[in-house]
């Protein structure tokens, strides 16, 4: 004969074990739905690479960036100011310094060998980059305008 | 021990709670399972690229946004977008917070110097949406704010883009034709592609000019085009002519056009103007019996049956 509560705790025994098995599926079933939002949304987002480029488009044809301006102000598209490359300021007042999204090096080089670097605010230099990008531009320089190459150091 | 009523009252709480959080749950699976979740997801990363594409263009620009947005409220915010379902009431703004899409982009600066862009957001915004960049000001625009050529309702749209085609695809054919000197040439083709099921063009010769009537179901639209003469230049199979200044245009179950205004080339079937005196034509063959084939425009001359020359191309 059963002792005194032995038979009510087998019972309660058994609604522990639905209600765990009932989380257990539950939590499965979330896996599975938030696995499949996650991929669906990867598949109608945009693109990295896409995003890099339109971010460093920026760089070469904006107004009031790292492209060069003419005496009428006219923006000279992928024709980089050899001066604007003196220090972060221009590149900064063109591409916030918020923590998120990504960083950029440039690295403007003259076809003599030399070269000018500036970075966007959370830039490590001592960090791989994610993606490089090459491209040959001319560079102006006073009244002057010059072959050259833009390198593009994205993380 | 609770009173009595006590747990009768948490019971209905308790239900309701559970009614309210089923509810909102049912409509996240419903938006999950009409895709309206990643078409939010897709608008918002569609908007923020297309901030960072306005950023970056030299100039001002205007972005059209070629998507229906009215069922969403679309937020441009400092340095994001956030795209929400619209709604009022509790379960509707609870569902559209849970299911809200941010997606963000790179400000020009984070700092009030330079000027940073100046956003608007809105809420029960038209049909089309767009993004203007004014200097460095970026910002949504709509027909409350601005006006411009998306400023239409669709119908209206529809109607300027067949009253453009209308133009440049006839009336242009027409007045080209009325510019050659020769009393009697093919002086062009015109395309009949305007021509679609249920869609018929009248074309009628009057004091003082040519009226073109353009009629499609719930569309019509009229167009003079002064100092040209029109006719139709009915060719008999004899070769001799009849003319009429009046005509109507309309597609048959199997081409654009009626054959009887089809001419054979080497490789299609085409209308034909015909310039015949100070008249501008639209060349046709009366006997319906007779064939596209019969009637041959090939090395700009038009032949009609037995190869016989009607007319040659205008110099």
């Amino acid at each position: 004969m059963n002792k005194k509560g032995e038979e009510s705790s087998t019972s309660a025994w058994g609604t522990i074990a639905v209600v765990v098995y009932l989380l257990y599926i539950g939590a499965v079933a979330v896996i599975i739905i938030l696995g499949f939002m996650s991929f669906k949304n990867n598949m109608v987002g945009i693109p990295e690479t896409v995003k890099i480029k339109v971010l460093s488009t920026r760089f070469l044809i904006a107004d009031n960036c790292l492209a060069h301006q003419d005496a009428t102000g006219r923006v000279q598209g992928f024709v980089m100011d050899w001066n604007k490359f003196q220090n972060d300021d221009a590149i900064r007042n063109c591409y916030s310094d918020i923590d998120k999204g990504y960083s950029f090096r440039l690295t403007l080089q003259k076809l003599d060998g030399s070269e000018r670097k500036v970075l966007t605010g959370q830039y490590k230099n001592g960090q791989l980059p994610l993606l490089k990008i090459k491209r040959p531009i001319a560079i102006a320089e006073g009244d002057e305008i010059v072959p050259g190459r833009l390198i593009i150091d994205v993380q | 021990m609770p009173k009595r009523g006590e747990s009768t009252l948490f019971f209905l709480f308790t239900v309701i709670l559970a009614l309210v959080t089923g509810l909102i749950l049912l409509n996240i699976a419903i938006k999950i399972g009409n895709n309206e979740i990643f078409e939010q997801k897709n608008l918002a990363d569609d908007a923020a690229l297309a901030v960072d594409t306005l950023i970056s263009a030299p100039g001002d620009v205007e972005y059209h946004f070629n998507r229906d947005t009215s069922y969403y409220e679309v937020l441009l915010e400092q340095d994001m977008v956030k795209v929400t379902q619209s709604g009022k009431g509790l379960i509707a703004d609870t569902v559209s917070q849970a299911t809200e899409k941010v997606s963000e982009y790179i400000p020009r600066s984070r700092n009030s110097v330079p000027p940073v862009p100046e956003f608007r957001s809105f809420e029960d915004h038209e049909e089309h949406i767009w993004l203007t960049k004014d200097g460095d000001i970026v910002s949504f625009a709509d027909c409350n704010f601005d006006v411009n050529t998306f400023c239409f309702s669709a119908q209206e749209r529809i109607r300027n883009q067949i009253m453009a085609r209308l133009n440049s695809e006839i009336a242009s054919a027409l007045r080209s034709c009325s510019q050659k000197k020769e009393d009697l040439c093919v002086c062009g083709t015109f395309s009949t592609s305007l021509f679609a099921k249920d869609a018929e063009l009248e074309i009628k010769n009057t004091n003082e000019g040519v009226d073109l009537k353009y009629k499609r179901p719930e569309i019509e639209i009229e167009q003079k085009l002064n100092g040209i003469n029109f006719c139709v230049y009915g060719i008999n199979l004899d070769g001799s002519v009849e003319k009429k200044d009046s005509v109507y245009l309309e597609a048959t179950d199997e081409e654009e056009l009626s054959d009887i205004y089809l001419f054979a080339t080497e490789s299609r079937k085409i209308p034909l103007l015909v310039k015949s005196g100070e008249e501008v034509c639209i060349a046709m063959h009366n006997d319906p019996a007779q064939y596209p084939q019969d009637y041959f425009y090939n090395n700009e001359i038009l032949t009609g049956i037995g190869g016989k020359e009607l007319a040659r191309k205008c110099g």
